[in-house]
């Protein structure tokens, strides 16, 4: 199967910066695609170029089998959400979205007819009248959106969507997504910082650092569990209670991440399941007066996403 | 890939929207106020002269025809003067702006080319410049090709300029027929030599808005992008001069831009008119080529 966007040895330069260096994945068709990296990683860099903002300084991008230089033959197909790309600021958002509609191939009629689909799919239906000038940042923010869901794009890149959103907007941009996701076919690929939200959103994820790829699987198979169960308690354990945990059946290491959290990794013999040996030990420390707050197996993104970049939370 | 709806659809939106924009506002009051005073340089003087000669014919009771004709001489002398100060026009040129057509349109005309690389920069500068800086050309770069964006912007901008120029073209006209009043310059024949010299004049604005074209697509600020087309425009013409002085083969430096072919405009259709038409075009064409070689290359 053809991938929606593939990237080959994509190398940018800018002065002596390299802000991409020999990056190539394949991001499947029908996915929602998540594109993560620290500030300066070079994830709107590589946006720009699948988008034919940027030009590669070597290597190429093709997305539905068509490479990005000839970007015409995308129309309608390919819609993006720049960031920091600002309207025209004299026009009305109305009659913006309906020039963008027109471009994408729609006639003037269509064209208004899908404005008015976005822009009450965003909430801005009561502004289409307002010059761009006149709307607040979260508003703009949402205006992008709704370009980018003009007409009946295959592939959707969203350049950090949420970014300046207050939560009820985030949310509803997830719930876009989420809608999205229930069109065979459309291809979304995402950026954000909240890895939490990509983490619900997206099935595979692409980790850039410093410009290289470190990371490129499935979300599942980047916080797949592997044994590794995490529990939080109202206190710390005390040296019996630690005893007791590291007696329970099935227990192997165990490290201390905070005062109250410990990471267990379990190995069930032949017979036993995870879930069998997660529900012992709660219910032994239990009889013991020690009850644990939380139990959560497996890695977040979060986690993994500061293990291969190495970063360490602030 | 060109789509002619495209270019018509950037063209139309660069038109509608270039009036609103700061710099199309500004640009078109301008060439307004510019317009009409080197129109009022030209009209004050022989407003002046009409009013005392028609003074001293009350007082002297000289025939009025006599007095028309000493007004219209008076008029034409005052009229070679300034053409043959800009112009340096051959016999034959001379004759055509001052005999063959209302000399005082002529003068006008003749001010008007000197300022037309200034008025087409301020129409110009900002094709796409601002639109690089803040982005916004990103919203079209992945609905058209880039050579759509380019040549609408530019076709848009052309048309946005003529409009602003027929409009002054329209307030001269009446401003003139309402002032002059000399034989041999009726209204009938003001009106059709200066719509000639509105189609010659937008010739003349071709190449320089090109130009505008070129520097804008290769610039992120709008004001950068003004500041070296009204350098270019202006400083290497002036430069040239000051070398004619030392040395007079300089001069034909000046054949390197469009500047030194405005006069050929000014020609009649026999002389250098089309020939002038077809180096505007050949300009305007190369300006085009080099803008949209480096924007459909350019990081955007």
């Amino acid at each position: 199967m053809t991938p929606a966007i593939s990237i080959r040895n994509v190398t940018k330069v800018f002065g002596t910066q390299k802000a991409l260096d020999d990056v190539s994945f394949d991001i499947p068709a029908g996915s929602v695609f998540g594109l993560l990296g620290p500030n300066g990683a070079g994830k709107t860099t590589l946006f720009s170029i699948i988008a034919n903002f940027l030009k590669a300084s070597t290597g190429s991008v093709s997305v539905l089998g068509v490479n990005v230089d000839n970007v015409g033959d995308l129309r309608g197909k390919l819609t993006i959400l720049p960031q920091d790309a600002l309207f025209q600021s004299n026009v009305a958002v109305r009659e913006q979205l309906e020039f963008f509609g027109q471009l994408n191939g729609m006639t003037k009629a269509e064209s208004a007819a899908d404005t008015t689909r976005v822009l009450t799919m965003v909430g801005l239906l009561d502004s289409q009248k307002k010059n761009a000038r006149a709307l607040s940042h979260g508003m703009t923010k949402r205006l992008g959106i709704a370009q980018a869901f003009m007409g009946k794009p295959e592939v959707i890149v969203l350049d950090e969507p949420t970014a300046g959103l207050d939560p009820m907007n985030a949310a509803g941009v997830r719930n876009l997504v989420n809608d999205i996701r229930k069109q065979s076919g459309v291809t979304l690929v995402v950026s954000s910082h909240n890895l939490a939200e990509i983490q619900e959103m997206c099935d595979a994820v692409a980790i850039l650092d410093h410009g290289k790829l470190v990371e490129h699987k499935s979300v599942a198979e980047l916080t797949a569990s592997h044994g590794t169960v995490r529990f939080m308690f109202g206190r710390p354990l005390t040296e019996p209670e630690w005893a007791l945990l590291r007696a329970q059946p099935g227990v192997g290491a165990i490290t201390v991440d905070t005062k109250h959290e410990y990471t267990v990794q379990l190995n069930p013999v032949v017979g036993q399941t995870t879930d069998t040996l997660i529900g012992g030990i709660v219910s032994e420390l239990a009889k013991n007066g020690v009850v644990a707050r939380s139990v959560k197996e497996g890695a977040s993104l979060e986690e993994k996403f500061l293990e291969v970049t190495g970063a360490k939370p602030s | 890939m060109l789509r002619p709806e495209h270019l018509r659809l950037i063209a139309g939106h660069s038109v509608r929207h270039g009036i609103r924009g700061g710099a199309g506002l500004v640009s078109l009051l301008l060439t307004l106020l510019l317009g009409l005073v080197m129109a009022t340089v030209v009209i004050s003087p022989i407003e002046a002269a009409q009013k005392q000669s028609g003074q001293l014919s009350t007082m002297s009771g000289r025939d009025e025809g006599e007095t028309s004709s000493k007004i219209d001489m008076l008029v034409k002398t005052a009229t070679v003067k300034a053409i043959d100060f800009a112009v340096d026009p051959t016999p034959e040129q001379l004759s055509y702006l001052v005999d063959d057509h209302p000399s005082t349109a002529s003068a006008i005309l003749v001010l008007l080319f000197l300022i037309t690389p200034l008025l087409s920069c301020l129409g110009g500068f900002n094709q796409t410049s601002g639109d690089i800086g803040s982005k916004g050309l990103r919203y079209l770069l992945f609905r058209t090709e880039r050579q759509n964006i380019f040549l609408g912007r530019f076709i848009g901008t052309y048309l946005f300029s003529a409009a602003v120029y027929l409009t002054l073209f329209v307030i001269l006209t009446l401003y003139v027929i309402a002032k002059v009043h000399v034989p041999g310059q009726s209204a009938g024949a003001m009106t059709l030599w200066l719509f000639s010299g509105y189609l010659r004049l937008l010739a003349f604005s071709l190449p320089y808005i090109a130009f505008c074209s070129l520097i804008s697509c290769a610039m992120s600020s709008p004001f950068g992008s003004l500041v070296i087309s009204l350098l270019v425009a202006y400083v290497f013409p002036v430069v040239v001069l000051i070398a004619a002085g030392a040395q007079p083969l300089a001069a034909k430096l000046n054949y390197l831009t469009p500047w030194g072919y405005k006069w050929w405009l000014l020609a009649s259709p026999g002389g250098l008119l089309f020939p002038g038409i077809a180096v505007m075009l050949a300009f305007s064409a190369l300006f085009v080529w080099a803008g949209l070689r480096h924007f459909s290359k350019r990081d955007l």
